[in-house]
């Protein structure tokens, strides 16, 4: 049971809160005090997003006293097949303000903290801090390892989860209890290895399942019932329907809890190619080659969706499946070895890769050039 | 025959297969007999004859590090998960 509803300091609940949470209250193992608890407890969500969505909602209905709110980003039409919190009404909107009308609409009561920024080595102490208990719902692994570090240094449970294509996990990293994320996983994936849902897409019910079970878990933490996810993580498989738990070590030597608190130092996690091959190009040096009109063809090989939905004037189509199918049977494509080739895609992951199969299919690395971080960074002109 | 248990985002190898059997006796051989006929599933899961530091293996749900490690026996029936790290939120 949560200490302060244990000590009998917790606040009391009112009327309207004895009505709402009637179902909560005939449990006995929940009960009244359960609630009171929650009413006391505080979550920090970081992330209101797919994972952010679900769980902020059901927070918010189930009664938590404060929930702060970490998202600097604003809703956007794709975000709306998996991000159920908003909708078309609030397109251009900040994802938090979105979320906050949502919690207000189910639980007036719930005090909701808003905090419109990203999370960074500068704020993430002051911002975990305040909070008994955290929830990761972001999309990147630097500020995955940032939130595990802080809430290592902070002693605050971090409840886990993470989606990618019909794939889930769930985990509760309490470094004084159990491992850590970085206990789990030292380091991130270089970048060839890590898409993230935009680069190797998501259903969109995946993280409205593993967000759900994070809002639960981050419920039991603060009410004080069952056993949470410590030590343990769940793998959910959306494609087989199963869901598996295995048990997970504690390093004696990792990197960051086997530190003592005041020793942990936050630090910015980089993420780096495995074996980068070929050239890299600016955006910058791309708009002069293209203003010299230099002999070279612009490759964006993100699907045809994505290409239609705005492209770097003159670029050719050619995704990347079509062109690994094409490297796979024939063992070519009719991208000519002659020229320069500069490969586009969102982030500039795909294109990193679609680099590597050419080369391995004979085209000379120095003709290959990947545009550095895709389309996210291209300021250059765009027709769709 | 022990059964290796594939994430999605290892499906590409695998024929879409989500459950592969190998005759075997420990994770390391179980590991390398499954990425035999891929240089880019092997060099996914090992640097080195190390595995990386972004994969967890298990068998039967648990850490292979809680065991014997790439050492670890492994027999008739036993799973072995292969658990990659994803970010998406």
């Amino acid at each position: 049971m949560n200490a302060l509803a244990s000590v009998g300091i917790a606040p009391e609940l009112s009327d309207q809160e004895l009505r709402r949470f009637g179902r909560h209250l005939i449990m006995p193992e929940f009960g009244i005090e359960g609630q009171r608890a929650l009413k006391a407890g505080s979550v920090l969500l970081i992330g209101l997003g797919g994972l952010g969505s679900p769980a902020s909602l059901y927070l918010a209905a189930a009664g938590v006293g404060r929930i702060g709110l970490v998202d600097a980003d604003v809703v956007e039409e794709t975000n709306l097949q998996r991000q159920i919190a908003h909708g078309y009404k609030v397109l251009g909107v900040l994802k938090n303000a979105s979320a906050e009308a949502r919690m207000l609409d189910l639980n007036p009561d719930v005090v909701i903290e808003r905090h419109d920024v990203r999370l960074t080595i500068d704020n993430a102490v002051e911002l975990i801090s305040q909070y008994d208990v955290v929830i990761d719902g972001t999309d990147n692994f630097p500020t995955r390892y940032l939130v595990n570090d802080t809430c290592a240094k902070l002693g605050k449970p971090n409840v886990f989860g993470g989606v990618l294509r019909f794939d889930g996990q769930l985990s509760v990293f309490d470094a004084r209890k159990g491992p850590c994320y970085r206990c789990m996983f030292p380091e991130p994936p270089p970048v060839e290895f890590a898409p993230n849902c935009a680069e190797a897409g998501v259903l969109g019910v995946m993280p409205g399942v593993i967000g759900a079970l994070q809002a639960t878990e981050a419920i039991k933490l603060i009410s004080g019932i069952g056993s949470p996810m410590i030590g343990r993580m769940l793998i959910y498989d959306g494609l087989d329907l199963s869901f598996t738990t295995v048990h997970l070590a504690k390093d004696e030597n990792c990197p960051t809890c086997s530190k003592a608190p005041e020793d942990i130092v936050l630090q910015e996690t980089v993420m780096v190619c495995a074996a980068p091959v070929g050239r890299t190009i600016s955006g910058e040096k791309l708009l002069e080659r293209l203003a010299a009109n230099d002999d070279m063809i612009v490759v964006d090989v993100r699907n045809p969706s994505e290409w239609l939905s705005g492209r770097i004037v003159g670029s050719r189509a050619f995704s990347k499946p079509d062109l690994e199918q094409a490297l796979d049977e024939a063992g070519e494509t009719d991208l000519p070895k002659d020229r320069d080739l500069i490969l586009v895609c969102q982030s500039g992951m795909r294109s990193s890769a679609v680099i590597k199969s050419l080369v391995a299919a004979g085209y000379q690395p120095s003709r290959l050039y990947n545009l550095d971080h895709g389309m996210n960074a291209w300021a250059g002109a765009v027709e769709a | 025959m022990a059964t290796i248990v594939v994430p999605s985002s290892l499906r590409r190898y695998t024929d879409q297969q989500t459950r592969v059997t190998v005759p075997v006796n420990t994770i390391e051989e179980a590991l390398a007999r499954f990425s035999e006929n891929s240089a880019d599933l092997r060099n996914h899961l090992f640097s080195g004859d190390s595995l990386r530091k972004f994969v967890v293996v298990c068998k039967n749900g648990k850490d292979i590090r809680l065991l014997d490690g790439l050492a670890t026996q492994i027999c008739n029936d036993d799973e072995v998960q292969i658990i990659a790290s994803v970010a998406g939120g």
